[in-house]
């Protein structure tokens, strides 16, 4: 059986998958590799790589959920994985006509109405968190359609602030 | 246990690692503490950790760690008779001071009129000039005739930076080569600054050639005596926040270290320091350095300077509210060894380093010898988007550079953070660069390097176990990702 997982955005194949319980092997770059994982009394477990026969190796660490993500630390370690590939439509760096909240927090300062033009790069708004004020930029010349926060909200990353038409 | 008098009881008006930090001290000198808590902070180790603790209500900072009003009556109703203000909030904010000494309390920091002094950043800068103390040659005149600015360029020197008045973000910026470029420059920069902040003002500034932050700590007391604990270099920063400081600066000329520090002191005698300071410095890569401005109070950065030079300096600032002479003098202080912290940040260096707020599943850094870790947050807080996002510091010292950064980055490496995206990995390959490694600091850094900082290198074997523990532990198939009791595992042997 073959499984195909996303490792902090590269794809990493692992082939000849079997799993028993706790314990798992596969093949990886063309070695083989075996892990049992083991509960112990108090609730945590164990995580164990045989490197050679007998000889076990122990690594701690947690996985964790973060918005579509796991995230992996494996001692010094850190990892992003998924299961599929990456959604293209999320490419860093590509800027949307209306900006979207990049983090949570509240919302400061607004500057524009709904009716009014924009220029490409004019400040609509500003927001804040954990002391850090982001102001928030029109991705083009464009006319406002509406304004969809108050200043004083507080509001989730990814939330759209304002709603720009060309 | 206290003789004759001083502070007996301090009220910590502050919150996170800072207040957590100063109980210790106030614990060894035997000083009960008094510590205030917002209710969202309810559950943070700073909450509980004096001898009594007191609620702010209510949900904005001003309602809060910023409510002068609350924080005196909270010392009033606690009996504290003093206060330390740790830094940031209200640390220097020469009202605070001034309503903390009005009130009979003993303010731990200067004296209202100084931190008003240093606190006005064109002041201060003009009292150094006077003084004869060089600042980064800049006009912020409000001239618009090209003429007029060509003139004050000239003077100044090429390269120049243009930016806007309102600032922020890059916008209306621009470095500017020779004075055939400046026209355009200036009419750029005018238009973009006007579009992003609607002030199309604009300053000049010399632009610094790989310029390095450094800070020459400073503390004074109330009979005279001005003292320095050396440097501290903090180059490597992000949105011009630090986020790896170390003491000494490498490869600093012995000559430079000794202008610095004297320089360090002019400043503190010529306007009668008191207490605890720092004198920041940029210092362009000929070795010319400029005063950039005075921080009146304890620096996040501290510990280097204690763990270099033996002393705490939370106890320094005591003895010096209570009146207390400082218990050495200049040539008994010396830097021992090197000593490197790094500030842990629930950020995401993936996305300029945003804020990442969330909860903390697990947060355990290791004990270590010659190691220390102070901290905001333990397992369970939720890292709150209402503060600052720092979750803790760690700082190691070693007989060579090179030795503290090892001892720091196996610290680090054995930290367990979990919950929150957070800058531990690019921390550890800050410390990992060869150029850092090599004492090349500057404080474009991180922004030189960030591919190299951003990538996580794997071999076959790293990548099969980060494969190993998802299918193990954390895929999809393995758990239910609905339910927030699901949403993490953890494994290993005593994980606290």
């Amino acid at each position: 059986m073959k499984t195909a997982l996303y490792i902090n955005g590269k794809p990493a194949v692992l082939e000849n998958v079997t799993r028993k319980a706790r314990a798992m092997s596969f093949t990886f770059a063309g070695k083989t590799y075996t892990f049992v994982s083991h509960r112990l009394p108090d609730g945590s477990s164990v995580l164990e790589r045989e490197i050679a026969k007998g000889v076990w190796q122990r690594v701690s660490g947690s996985v964790w959920q973060s918005g579509k993500d796991r995230r992996i630390q494996l001692g010094a370690l850190e990892a992003k994985v998924t299961e599929q590939v990456a959604d293209a439509s999320h490419h860093a760096g590509q800027a949307e006509l209306s900006p979207k909240a990049p983090m949570p927090g509240l919302v400061r300062q607004i500057f524009v109405k709904a009716g009014e033009r924009v220029k490409e790069g004019q400040a609509l708004a500003v927001m804040e968190a954990m002391k850090l004020q982001i102001t928030l930029f029109a991705g083009g010349n464009a006319k406002v359609e509406k304004v969809l926060v108050q200043v004083g909200d507080m509001i989730a990353e990814g939330t759209e602030l304002v709603k720009l038409s060309l | 246990m206290k003789k004759n008098g001083g502070i007996k009881r301090l009220l910590i008006a502050n919150r996170g690692e800072i207040t957590c930090r100063i109980v210790a001290t106030c614990r060894a000198m035997g000083i009960e503490t008094v510590t205030v808590f917002a209710s969202d902070d309810k559950d943070l180790p700073h909450a509980r950790a004096g001898d009594f603790a007191v609620l702010l209500e209510g949900t904005n900072l001003s309602e809060t760690y910023l409510n002068i009003q609350k924080l005196l009556a909270a010392a009033r109703a606690s009996g504290a008779d003093a206060i330390h203000p740790g830094y940031g909030f209200l640390s220097e904010n020469a009202r605070f001071a001034e309503a903390v000494t009005k009130a009979r309390l003993i303010f731990v920091g200067p004296p209202a009129k100084v931190i008003a002094l240093m606190g006005d950043k064109g002041e201060s800068r003009k009292l150094c000039q006077s003084i004869g103390v060089p600042t980064v040659p800049g006009y912020d005149g409000a001239a618009k005739d090209i003429k007029q600015i060509t003139k004050e360029a000239e003077k100044i020197g090429y390269p120049v930076l243009v930016k806007a008045l309102a600032g922020g973000g890059g916008k209306g910026m621009r470095i500017v080569e020779s004075a055939k470029e400046l026209a355009s420059a200036l009419e750029s920069a005018c238009s973009e600054a006007g579009n992003a902040f609607g002030d199309d003002r604009l300053l000049l500034e010399k632009y610094l050639v790989r310029p390095r932050h450094i800070e020459v700590q400073v503390f004074s007391d109330t009979h005279g005596n001005h003292l320095h604990l050396f440097e501290r270099e903090c180059s490597i920063q992000r949105r011009y926040q630090k986020i790896v400081e170390e003491s000494p600066a490498p490869e600093l000329p012995e000559k430079t270290r000794e202008k610095m520090v004297k320089t360090a002191i002019t400043i503190t005698s010529h306007i009668g320091y008191v207490g605890a300071g720092t004198v920041e410095f940029i210092m362009d890569s000929t070795g010319e350095f400029y005063f950039l401005e005075m921080n009146t109070r304890l620096q996040v950065e501290h510990p280097v300077t204690e763990m270099v030079t033996g002393f705490d300096l939370v106890q320094w600032q005591i003895d010096v509210a209570n009146g207390k002479k400082l218990p050495v003098t200049q040539k008994d202080i010396k830097q021992n060894g090197h000593a490197v912290e790094v500030r842990l940040y629930a950020e995401d260096p993936d996305k300029e380093f945003l804020p990442a707020p969330g909860t903390l599943h697990a947060f355990s850094p290791p004990h270590l010898p010659h190691v220390r870790s102070e901290n905001g947050y333990k397992s369970g807080n939720v890292v709150s988007a209402s503060y600052d996002p720092m979750i803790a510091k760690l700082a190691a010292w070693g007989l060579t550079r090179e030795e503290a950064i090892n001892r720091l980055h196996n610290a680090l490496s054995q930290t367990h953070v979990s919950g929150v995206i957070n800058n531990r990995a690019f921390l550890m390959r800050v410390l990992e660069h060869e150029d850092f490694r090599a004492g090349k600091t500057s404080t474009d850094f991180i922004a030189k390097h960030k591919k190299a900082l951003l990538e996580a290198h794997y071999s076959d074997d790293e990548i099969a176990s980060l494969a190993a523990a998802y299918l193990l532990f954390g895929s999809a198939t393995t758990q239910a990702t609905t339910e927030s009791k699901t949403e993490y595992s953890a494994w290993t042997a005593g994980l606290r």
